[in-house]
């Protein structure tokens, strides 16, 4: 990235309260135009890294630069940030073109100037005929779009967002985060978002930045994330996991690598570095396994028999839950077909998966997610 | 749960003996006093309330009390906001800890802070003998309408101050927040967001405040002079030296009507659902 | 790290100062009258001196040497423990009534119950004087409990309604489904929890009844005030020292409820 494309730059930031290490020191460039997010469970330091970012509280160290300038105690409200709260933060009191409007008219834009802009963005979110009522008189998905255009509305630099969809229920969140990307992609503005729900980080997201505890855990592009997680925390927070034991690490001729805890050896395929622990544990995505009957045969070089415990239904997909005979449960995952008949529980069976599936996690005593 | 036929009677039914009490202690003498009010020696007629109106004394106080009143309120809410506005940015402790500061004297005896003042007040008072000390001259404060006001405006502070406090806290923080984010000063945010979404408070702190002073007794006697009577004094003076119960509960039914119109004026604005959230 | 950790910069404007400055003046004017009156309760003689020329608790001797002091405090002592009785008993049930109860009428009631609290006072006091003496019972502590408890009931009512949104709805249908009926529950569930809230409505009702003069100085028999009408009509006569005395000792009967009812409900 050069210096150019640096929308933020936060330069070995961090942020204690007395004895509370609220984020570690962190350093993280997010590029113009990017859609970032910040992902982690609460208490992981993601809101922290927006409230310092939007400048509600100055680092304990370090430096914060937003569009070449520095920012680091510079106040909320000369750092030209938009923000978007989840529970919308609209005045009650103003109507939606009162809402909209406030901004400009802080910035003095002359009357002609401020409808002109207020119609375009109420129009660029589908709200034109809402422009009259009081927020009150809107549904939850009306407020957070008219939230959104107040923030468009007078341009600024970075839009953040805080977990905007989380009032929302499933559908309308589904419907919200494909608004929130179409607009992102029309309009090219960099945008920092904060959630905790990791689907919608996934498919909304340039970049994903996982914390935990106050770090930095990994940060990269959805598909690396998701495939190439780095440690046990992101391959479990992303996605669903199992997580299995290998007792040894050496490699033989054959390409392999790693002994199973349940005797097998572990294929693993050249796709990603190997971690430098001493000890590791290997990842496999439910939906990389294959469920054969007892004593299957399979081109795939992971194999391991195993006894189904159960089989459920989830609608599109179907979740077998298979022990293992180191006593470790597995989870397969499978798309529901009609004609698929589940066989009942207590039946053997042999589970197969591709070397390149195999992802092998450091082990340095961390708990999962 | 409260659906139920049996639950509904139930709560009723613990609401009850509150119920029969008020409706005798209240309901009951305010009846009588409407009635006393209506009655005369020669039978129902309406002569006392022609008698008071007619009276320069009556009209005389009730523009005294009108006047006090309003004056009063006006004062006590420019001491009373900032207060408020003070509290609602501390932290929950230090919030606390000040409040007290704004309890003990509500809690304190008027008659303890009446005299008080007389002390503080009054021509060889704290007050005056500082001043003097300092070589200044003398303020006359006791025994006229600036005592009276500056009794009653320390006693309205904590009532215009409660309903205030609540409606400022019950703010959503977010507000100021995406306010500032927006390029929005602290004085800006204050007269846009905080000052409007508080007149529900303000409303109720104002409707409590009239309603208290309308009624008031004690603070007059003792800070007032002469020209400082209030309606609540009259209806002291017709009952205790004039004996006059007729014209007596005459006053007081004017007075009653007096509050419930300001009662009235004010039901519109949610006043009297913040009264009840702000204890 | 020798570099202080940074802070936001914040406007700083003479606006903001102001008003600061404001509010603790307002501070300032709400409890230095509370104040003044105890340095002044330690004069010697009957003149108010401030500060006091021979301090002595001479004044606070005077009082409690006193039979007509005595005998006004321990009268009003008595009319305020019924009275805050009196409030309680019927205020708390009908919190409760209010709160966990939804049927037709429920806010005119509400409305009546709390009354009181917005109608003036001389107007009941000259009620119950009218009623009472058609009863032919003027002069008599009766009435004036009664009138205490109608004016106590409104802070006892919305004082345990605060203390019962803190309560658990479920905590109640968890005792109905395990048998319990309406009045089992209340007492066995909702009063225990309820105790910290009944316990600072009573002290409120005291010191509501302990301190209120209007009512008490209509209804109290000539030879036998109630403290308040003694003070009240004591200061109209004269300001001296005894006063101050008393009214401190008043004080500080507020400022013990105060803080200990703060105590109570902090530590919920």
């Amino acid at each position: 990235m050069t210096a150019d494309d640096v929308m933020v730059r936060l330069d070995g930031v961090s942020k204690s309260y007395g004895a509370a290490i609220a984020l570690t020191t962190t350093s993280l460039d997010v590029r113009r135009g990017e859609f970032l997010t910040l992902l982690g469970p609460s208490g992981s330091g993601k809101t922290t890294l927006l409230n310092l970012i939007a400048g509600m509280v100055a680092p304990s160290a370090g430096k914060v630069w937003i569009d070449g300038r520095d920012v680091t105690t510079m106040p909320p409200a000369k750092r030209n940030l938009g923000m978007v709260f989840q529970n919308y933060a609209l005045l009650p009191h103003m109507t939606i073109f009162e809402n909209v409007t406030y901004p400009l008219r802080i910035r003095k834009l002359g009357e002609a100037d401020i409808k002109a802009k207020v119609a375009a963005v109420l129009d660029l979110v589908h709200l034109s005929h809402v422009v009259d009522r009081l927020p009150r008189q809107l549904s939850g998905g009306q407020q957070q779009r008219v939230a959104l255009a107040r923030c468009l509305v007078y341009d600024p630099a970075l839009i953040l967002m805080d977990e905007p969809l989380g009032a929302l229920d499933k559908k309308l969140r589904e419907q919200m985060q494909f608004e929130i990307k179409r607009l992102h992609q029309q309009l090219g503005t960099t945008i920092l978002y904060v959630t905790h729900d990791q689907e919608e980080a996934l498919s909304m997201s340039d970049r994903i930045v996982l914390l935990n505890l106050g770090r930095i855990v990994q940060a990269a592009s959805p598909t690396e994330l998701y495939f190439g997680p780095s440690s046990i925390f992101a391959a479990t927070f992303l996605g669903a996991s199992n997580i299995l034991d290998v007792t040894d690490v050496a490699a033989d001729g054959q390409g392999s690598v790693g002994v199973l805890s349940t005797g097998q050896r572990l294929h693993v395929g050249d796709r990603l570095p190997r971690p430098t622990t001493a000890k590791v544990k290997a990842l496999v995505r439910p939906e990389s396994i294959v469920l054969l009957p007892a004593g299957g045969t399979s081109e795939l070089p992971n194999q391991i028999d195993g006894t189904l415990l159960l089989s459920s239904i989830l609608g599109g997909v179907i979740h077998h839950h298979v022990s293992l005979a180191d006593g470790k449960t597995v989870v397969v995952q499978e798309l529901t077909r009609a004609s698929r008949r589940l066989s009942d529980p207590g039946t053997p069976v042999r589970l197969a998966w591709a070397a390149e599936d195999t992802v092998l996690l450091p082990d340095d005593g961390a708990e999962a997610a | 749960m409260s659906g139920n036929e049996n639950s509904r009677l139930f709560f009723f039914a613990f609401l009850l003996p509150a119920t029969i009490f008020t409706a005798l202690v209240l309901l009951v003498p305010l009846g009588s006093v409407v009635v006393e009010s209506l009655t005369n020696p020669s039978g129902w007629t309406l002569a006392g309330y022609r008698e008071i109106f007619a009276s320069r004394l009556f009209r005389l106080v009730l523009v005294s009390t009108v006047e006090i009143t309003l004056i009063s309120t006006v004062v006590t809410f420019l001491i009373a906001y900032p207060i408020a506005y003070h509290l609602s940015k501390q932290t929950p402790r230090r919030r606390a800890l000040l409040m007290m500061l704004v309890m003990l004297p509500f809690w304190t005896s008027i008659l303890v802070k009446s005299f008080a003042f007389m002390v503080l007040l009054g021509r060889q008072g704290i007050l005056n003998t500082s001043l003097d000390y300092l070589g200044l001259p003398g303020v006359q404060l006791l025994f006229n309408r600036t005592g009276v006001i500056i009794g009653t405006v320390h006693s309205l502070i904590p009532f215009m101050l409660f309903p205030i406090l609540t409606s400022l806290l019950a703010l959503n923080p977010d507000l100021p927040k995406v306010a500032q984010l927006m390029g929005a000063g602290r004085l800006r945010i204050f007269l846009t967001i905080t000052l409007p979404l508080s007149l529900p408070g303000i409303a109720a702190g104002v409707m409590l405040a009239m309603v208290h002073t309308l009624g008031y007794y004690v603070t007059a006697a003792l800070l007032g002079g002469k020209g400082d009577m209030m309606i609540a004094s009259l209806v002291d003076l017709y009952t205790r030296e004039i004996l006059n119960w007729n014209l007596a509960s005459a006053i007081s039914v004017t007075l009653f009507v007096m509050c419930c119109l300001v009662l009235l004026l004010f039901s519109r604005s949610k006043a009297l659902a913040t009264v009840s959230q702000s204890s | 790290m020798a570099a202080a950790e940074p802070t936001i910069e914040v406007e700083r404007s003479w606006l903001s100062t102001a008003a600061t400055v404001w509010a603790w003046l307002g501070y300032a004017f709400l409890i230095l009258p509370t104040l003044i009156v105890i340095p002044l309760s330690f004069n010697s003689t009957t003149e108010l001196a401030f500060p006091p020329r021979s301090p002595s608790f001479h004044q606070y001797r005077q009082y409690f040497s006193d039979a007509g002091w005595i005998d006004a405090t321990m009268l009003s002592v008595w009319i305020a423990i019924l009275s805050a009785g009196l409030s309680l008993l019927l205020g708390v049930p009908a919190a409760y009534g209010l709160s966990r109860g939804s049927f037709p009428g429920k806010t005119a009631l509400s409305g009546l119950l709390l009354g009181p609290a917005l109608t003036p006072v001389i107007v009941m006091a000259l009620g119950l004087y009218i009623y009472f003496a058609h009863l032919g019972l003027s002069g008599v502590a009766m009435p004036i409990v009664l009138g205490h408890t109608l004016i106590a009931i409104p802070f006892v009512i919305v004082t345990t309604m605060s203390g019962m949104r803190h309560i658990d709805r479920n905590l109640e249908v968890a005792g109905m489904i395990m048998g319990g009926s309406h009045f089992y529950v209340f007492r066995k569930i909702t009063l225990p929890l309820l105790r910290p809230s009944i316990l600072a409505s009573g002290l409120f009702a005291f010191l509501i009844s302990f301190d209120e003069v209007i009512i008490a100085f209509f209804l109290s028999k000539a030879g036998n005030p109630t403290l308040a009408v003694k003070i009240f009509a004591s200061i109209q006569w004269e300001i001296s020292s005894i006063i101050a005395a008393i009214s401190t000792l008043l004080t500080l009967l507020s400022l013990v409820i105060c803080l200990f009812v703060a105590a109570l409900l902090e530590k919920k």
